[in-house]
């Protein structure tokens, strides 16, 4: 694939480690970084897209459906235990 | 950072194949998309999916589905079993002693081991607790489809 220079601002701290953990390739770094941020923006577009197709054909979602499923990924983000709903 | 994974076993995938899937599934996802979670579907739940004709047609454009760009992507990742993804699942079946019938969901808890938490769209939330035990400190929440 053709290869393009560019300039980037990175954390001083974060070139110094990956140097010290010796990683010295750091085009390749930021190269793979940037394709896997492209690769899950792209996915949740996909997604929004969807979701917003399936509120025109079925309408909006009831609100006690929605505070379920955040309450879910709250759970999952905040407590280290098994719950099920 | 980005949120927990949403995580979908064999019901939440042929959930998924419906148009429009149903509203629970729907908030599941649209959390997933506020919160900027990875959807996966580990590939070996697509085995126990893809049974008939009908049925992976339904797999296959449910899986496919992506928006007209450039950066067209699927919505959904499949997760793909490598070596390190299947001695996970190998060490929760150990754990809780439990045989190779256990092997579709051990996937889906093996999935959400490699991201420390997940919430998990299933139809057997025993089934996912029990295997999950192996794990104890991996945040694992399950949520029906429907």
């Amino acid at each position: 694939m053709a290869k393009r220079k560019i300039t980037v601002t990175v954390d001083e701290e974060l070139v110094d480690l990956a140097h010290a953990v010796g990683d010295e390739k750091l085009s390749a770094v930021v190269n793979t970084a940037l394709a896997e941020h492209v690769e899950r923006l792209g996915r949740l577009a996909t997604l929004r897209q969807l979701l917003d197709r399936w509120e025109t054909q079925a309408g909006p979602l009831p609100p006690d459906v929605l505070a379920d499923a955040a309450a879910a990924f709250d759970e999952a983000e905040d407590s280290p235990r098994m719950a099920a709903g | 950072m980005t949120g927990a994974p949403l995580i979908l076993d064999a019901d939440g995938l042929d959930a998924l194949t419906e148009e429009p899937p149903p509203a629970r599934l729907r908030a599941l996802l649209t959390q997933a998309w506020e919160r900027g979670s990875d959807v996966l579907v580990p590939a070996l739940v697509c085995a126990e999916s893809c049974r008939g004709a009908a049925r992976t047609r339904a797999v296959e454009a449910a899986l496919a589905r992506h928006r007209d760009t450039r950066a067209k992507r699927p919505a959904v990742r499949v997760v793909q079993t490598d070596f390190d993804l299947a001695r996970r699942v190998g060490a929760i079946l150990h754990a809780i002693g439990a045989d190779t019938r256990d092997i579709v969901d051990a996937h889906s808890v093996a999935v959400a081991s490699m991201h420390g938490r997940a919430v998990v769209v299933t139809a057997d939330p025993a089934d996912i607790a029990r295997l999950a035990s192996a794990m104890p400190i991996v945040r694992v929440v399950t949520r029906p489809a429907r």
